[in-house]
């Protein structure tokens, strides 16, 4: 017991250090921790609510009382920013958790009992595949009418799809594998077999997709607020701000360029983040 | 005695990885007559790959560099030559056969045409000339030819070593390096497949490097032997030098761990404990470790000596030497 | 060959079926009379009764389904928009060559770029030049298209007045948005052709080719390029999907009149009927273009061919002598 413990510590050890070696995927990490924090901490760090309205100040270029101006309701820029990290950012973790945890049942039953039940299963994904996801993703939440509900809704089932495929592909290659043979030789349960022992060995390839889904997610989201299917206003979505200013962008460019560069760099830190870990879990693959 | 068409002098090569310097060969010099077949034989890991491809110029550069010696082929130096000379040399004067032949060809191109491109290279051949002496090529190997124009993903490990064969062979080259040739194949294909290098050896008079882990085939195709550890020669000398009046420990361990060579009833004698972490070799003898003849002795520099006729042994109390029939 | 074609086709067919099956599911959820946004908010009761009647809306799920694909197969009908009343299927005809037109050409860029790069990234792997090329990689990775889209008409529109910000009166006015989407598309494509391409080069036929005495020229040409290409063939049709669904928000920001363009409109005005229509149009689009890849594929892959080869090997072999 106390020898696996230790084992896994410095394996664990080893992986950190190898995380640590690529810087890109460090910065990520701190940026995300970072972005997290100011997430958490909007109120007491945003200078201004996000719907403060002040029509006399409307539109005014960065400057020393608005760090990035404000938009044409007078708003503070910046605080709308910081504010807008806790929609996009939960947004981005709440899709992705969902479309995971469905995908990670999809993929599993298809992988692990194959045949006709996967056939099935794969056939359907096959056709959710045909529409590009975040094509599905923009008619489901036209349906259902827009708001944070029901882009929450269709991004998940937009992504469903896709991941599901993969992890199935995951199952199937540790499936051929001996210990699930030695595991059902043990007479363990399907479902003691899927959790217990498959899955722990999928983790790595979970958590880095996870990830990636994270940044993917924020993108999706940032696009459906854009077209007015997201976040509904005053609630400031970075995309949703980008939409708003889109109408000023020929004298106020900072109302377009600030979010976007915020949106960009959020998603380039969880993709290297994401990078980070993927050649940490696998140092075969680095530097793909 | 016949003349020397390759003479490797004192190289030694390291990679230079993340975890630290890997010196996989070390000052290694050996002579190859035409005609003749030498066979390296060691561990895996023993540096015996790094060395075909030092003599092919097909070191992987960066990680790998030569940090001295020679590689002397018709008197030009291998090393020093430019790349656009080597491509002159590689499969037209030196071929090399690679260890696993399944996945040795490209899997998207007809085998002859992967037969056809080696010929066209060397030869100034038409397109036509070229794929008739492709199909030559196949037939000396034992495929029909009417299987010219099939992917390899239709043959089997043993026919596809036979058209890598073919591939090496195709413009006679002097001097043929082959990688343990038959590690991956079945007992019985693997005997067919040593049958054929040794029929068209005779056949072309080319001359061979014989790479391999294996003491019977060294046995069945070798004219010499050089046993490697640890990226040094440890034994060197003709056939019957190092299999009959077996003078170095290691050597000696490697026949005591093979099957039919203890008499029957007997338990195999594996060799105790594993090769010096390469990343940090030793400066005395690199098998002291395992070596169960180690003495005071031992903890020195040892330098390659001939023990008498040419068999030379890095030990400093051989088991036996020249002349003087231990067994 | 034939059979497998044949085979693809037919899938085709029965995705098309599944993909205008959860057309008409949302349909079925969106809020609201269907009969009553066609007629508006004035006409009565009764006018909307009768107009229920007559598009029979009271029918049982499934038959209104069946006739629905019916009216699209035979009728080319897709329903009449809320919004203009003209038939569906006129207008996404109309929009329907100007999005082609976006999505083929995002494509052409998105492939030369991220195929030239990726190709010098692996040859060139840890070279300067390698390393440009993933800064640029992740940096386009990580900007939303429709800001990428809007930060280029802002400089190159605005500010330098070289291109036309909006309208669409010739190929001009597709600079911008093709150039958009092709460059958020070419990462995807960068990714997969260097990582393909660094497998390849690891593979044990490169050294025996090198062996052969090859030049490292033709041995990217002959040897790497074909066996690395095909993970990438089966992928262009996702980066397809994925750049003609970038082009709804890229064609509005643009204004040029495609048929994202116009489903965004339908979006913003609730239009059911010609958001359902423009997805199934557009996956339809996609799946054609999948079928053409697949069919592209079949003829790279040696394995795939002999599978289906009994009918086309002596056609083969007579091109080949």
């Amino acid at each position: 017991m106390n020898a696996s413990k230790s084992g896994r510590k410095s394996q664990f050890k080893l992986f950190f250090r190898r995380f640590c070696r690529n810087k890109l995927a460090v910065f990520g990490l701190i940026f995300i921790v970072f972005i997290i924090l100011v997430a958490l901490f909007a109120p007491f760090i945003a200078p201004y609510g996000y719907d403060d309205q002040n029509v006399s100040i409307r539109l005014t270029k960065p400057n020393s009382e608005h760090w990035f101006g404000t938009d044409d309701l007078g708003r503070d820029v910046f605080s709308r920013m910081i504010y807008g990290a806790r929609v996009s950012l939960s947004v981005g973790i709440s899709t992705t958790a969902i479309s995971m945890f469905t995908a990670l049942i999809i993929g599993m039953i298809s992988g692990y009992y194959g045949g006709r039940t996967d056939n099935i299963i794969m056939r359907i994904v096959d056709v959710f595949l045909a529409i590009p996801s975040i094509l599905l993703s923009i008619a489901i939440a036209a349906t259902l009418g827009g708001g944070i509900v029901s882009m929450l809704i269709a991004l998940s089932i937009g992504a469903i799809p896709g991941v599901s495929r993969l992890i199935r592909a995951q199952v199937m290659a540790e499936c051929h594998k001996e210990y699930v043979e030695a595991a059902k030789v043990t007479r363990a349960s399907d479902f003691r077999i899927m959790f217990k022992y498959i899955f722990p060995n999928i983790l790595s390839v979970f958590i880095v997709t996870f990830t990636m889904g994270v940044a993917g997610g924020i993108l999706n989201a940032s696009m459906l607020s854009f077209i007015g299917l997201g976040a509904q206003p005053p609630i400031p979505e970075w995309g949703a701000m980008l939409s708003e200013g889109r109408a000023y962008i020929r004298d106020y460019p900072y109302l377009v360029t600030y979010p976007g560069i915020m949106i960009s760099i959020t998603v380039f830190a969880i993709n290297m983040f994401g990078d980070g870990l993927r050649d940490a879990f696998d140092p075969k693959l680095k530097g793909r | 005695m016949s003349e020397v068409i390759l003479s490797v002098k004192n190289l030694s090569v390291e990679y230079r990885v993340e975890e630290g310097i890997v010196k996989a060969v070390n000052d290694v010099s050996f002579d190859v007559k035409s005609g003749e077949t030498l066979g390296l034989v060691g561990e895996t890991g023993a540096g015996k790959t790094t060395i075909a491809l030092s003599i092919m110029g097909l070191l992987p550069v960066p990680p790998a560099v030569v940090t001295q010696g020679e590689i002397l082929f018709e008197g030009e130096n291998i090393l020093a030559a430019n790349e656009k000379y080597l491509r002159t040399l590689r499969g037209n004067k030196i071929s090399m056969i690679f260890q696993d032949p399944m996945s040795a060809l490209n899997p998207s191109t007809y085998v002859g045409d992967q037969i056809s491109e080696v010929i066209m290279l060397h030869n100034k051949v038409s397109k036509d000339k070229a794929r008739e002496m492709a199909e030559e090529c196949l037939e000396m190997v034992g495929i029909p030819k009417n299987r010219y124009a099939e992917y390899p993903h239709k043959f089997s490990g043993g026919m596809k070593q036979r058209v890598i064969i073919a591939i090496a062979l195709a413009c006679n080259p002097n001097l043929l390096i082959a990688d343990e040739p038959t590690t991956a194949l079945d007992v019985t294909i693997q005997a067919q497949i040593l049958e054929l290098m040794e029929q068209l050896k005779e056949k072309k008079g080319t001359s061979n490097i014989l790479i391999t882990h294996d003491l019977g085939v060294i046995a069945k195709m070798c004219d010499r032997v050089a046993v490697i550890y640890a990226g040094e020669i440890v034994e060197m000398g003709t056939l019957r030098q190092v299999f009959k009046n077996t003078a170095h420990p290691y050597t000696k361990g490697l026949f005591d761990a093979l099957p039919g060579n203890s008499l029957s009833g007997k338990r195999l004698k594996p060799i105790k404990g594993s090769m010096p972490d390469p990343t940090s070799l030793p400066e005395n003898c690199k098998f002291a470790n395992r070596c169960f003849n180690k003495s005071d002795k031992c903890d020195q520099r040892i330098k390659l000596v001939d023990i008498g006729d040419g068999h030379l042994v890095r030990c400093v109390s051989p088991l036996c030497s020249e002349g003087v029939k231990s067994h | 060959m034939k059979k497998y074609i044949i085979k693809r086709l037919l899938w085709m067919i029965v995705v098309l079926l599944g993909v205008l099956f959860i057309v008409f599911v949302l349909l079925e959820f969106t809020p609201g009379d269907p009969a009553r946004q066609i007629l508006g908010v004035y006409a009565d009761e009764e006018e909307v009764a009768a107009k229920r009647l007559e598009l029979r809306l009271d029918d049982p799920f499934l038959v209104r389904f069946g006739r629905y694909v019916y009216n699209l197969v035979f009728r080319f009908d897709l329903g009449i928009s809320y919004r203009t009343k003209l038939p569906v299927m006129q207008e996404i005809a109309t929009r329907f060559p100007i999005t082609i037109a976006i999505g083929v050409l995002g494509l052409v860029v998105s492939v030369a770029i991220g195929l030239v790069a990726g190709i010098i990234s692996a040859v060139k792997q840890y070279s300067w030049l390698d390393k440009i090329c993933n800064v640029f990689a992740v940096i386009f990775h990580a900007m939303p298209n429709f800001w990428l889209a809007l930060e280029l008409s802002l400089i190159f529109a605005l500010y330098l007045k070289w291109l036309p910000p909006t309208g669409y009166k010739g190929l001009k006015y597709l600079i911008l948005p093709v150039a958009a989407l092709g460059l958020n598309g070419s990462t995807a494509i960068f990714r997969q052709v260097r990582s393909s391409m660094l497998d390849v080069i690891r593979e044990d036929y490169i050294r025996t080719a090198r062996a052969k005495g090859q030049s490292e020229i033709k041995i990217i040409l002959k040897h790497e390029l074909r066996n690395a290409l095909m993970p990438v063939v089966t992928m262009i049709g996702n980066s397809l999907g994925a750049i003609i669904a970038g082009s709804v928000v890229v064609e509005s920001i643009f204004s040029i009149p495609g048929l994202g363009n116009y489903m965004l409109q339908a979006i913003n005005s609730r239009d059911y009927p010609v958001i359902q229509g423009s997805v199934f149009v557009l996956a339809f689009m996609i799946c054609i273009f999948n079928l053409l890849t697949d069919i592209v594929y079949s003829f790279l892959d040696p394995q795939l061919q002999s599978q289906y080869q009994s009918n086309v090997k002596s056609k083969k072999r007579g091109v080949k002598a």
